[in-house]
């Protein structure tokens, strides 16, 4: 029978978080940069995506680069899943280098999971609002 | 915190090398990155506020020293997905006698994508530049 390595599921998440953080970096990059038009730069001077902007396009029908509404709720949930996981559990890693009582790497553990979940919880009720509703009416929409 | 510091400062001057300097750099643009996170939920949290808080505290960050931040973010954020892959790269693929030819080339991509993404954040290069 295998023996059972405690970190290792740590380790894969690290490397899938890591992964998917990529490629959603590269997409929201591409988004921001080259996709869209920040504002209304030309009218107002204005160079940054307004809240109206914001919300046109996490809620909008009209699919962006294949997404639809539901489809950049989960894309941007899923980011923010793997940024919060991949950093907080980054963080423990750093430390568990010159920490070796178990019991505070244990605490630090449990730490890096509350954070993660905090920060989901924070997540949605942001892009809640910056959807300009509610997450579930958007998942009518369809991927 | 302190003492991790000053232990990764005595490690880096007792081995110092790329894989050294580069294993450092990840951990500073990581955590860095880390702190954004925080920095960057406030920000858009501000929507709960209603669209025009929003919309000036996006009108805030629209300065020479925010356009500097996002473009070091910019950085922190290449360097440390690079250098991520780099490290994946290594582990899955057996590529540890490449590992210095991988650290030159993440710097150099790096180095790259710094320069060209300066017309991106700073409004008077892109200016400059587009004729």
């Amino acid at each position: 029978m295998q023996e059972r390595k405690p970190g290792m599921w740590t380790w894969l998440l690290q490397r899938l978080t890591a992964l998917y953080i990529f490629f959603g970096l590269v997409v929201h990059f591409y988004l921001h940069h080259f996709l869209m038009k920040p504002g209304n730069e030309a009218v107002t001077g204005e160079r940054f995506f307004t809240a109206q902007q914001i919300a046109d396009r996490l809620s909008s029908g009209k699919p962006m680069l294949g997404f639809s509404a539901t489809g950049w709720a989960v894309f941007y949930l899923l980011l923010l899943f793997s940024c919060a996981y991949h950093g907080f559990f980054g963080v423990v890693k750093v430390v568990e280098d010159h920490v070796t009582d178990p019991k505070v790497v244990k605490a630090m553990n449990w730490a890096a999971w509350l954070l993660t979940a905090l920060m989901m919880a924070v997540g949605i009720a942001v892009y809640r609002s910056l959807a300009g509703g509610s997450l579930f009416t958007l998942a009518q929409g369809g991927m | 915190m302190i003492r991790i510091a000053k232990g990764w400062l005595r490690e880096t001057s007792l081995n110092f090398n790329p894989e050294m300097l580069s294993f450092l750099a990840h951990r500073i643009t990581g955590l860095g990155v880390v702190l954004f996170l925080f920095g960057h939920m406030f920000s858009l949290g501000t929507r709960m506020l209603g669209p025009d808080a929003f919309n000036r505290t996006m009108r805030a960050y629209d300065s020479p020293l925010f356009h500097f931040f996002e473009w070091a973010l910019f950085i922190a954020c290449v360097f440390h997905g690079l250098n991520g892959l780099r490290i994946i790269a290594v582990d899955m693929l057996s590529l540890t006698r490449k590992q210095r030819e991988l650290t030159f080339w993440v710097v150099a991509v790096t180095a790259v994508l710094a320069a060209a993404a300066m017309l991106f954040f700073f409004p008077t290069v892109r200016d400059a530049v587009t004729f």
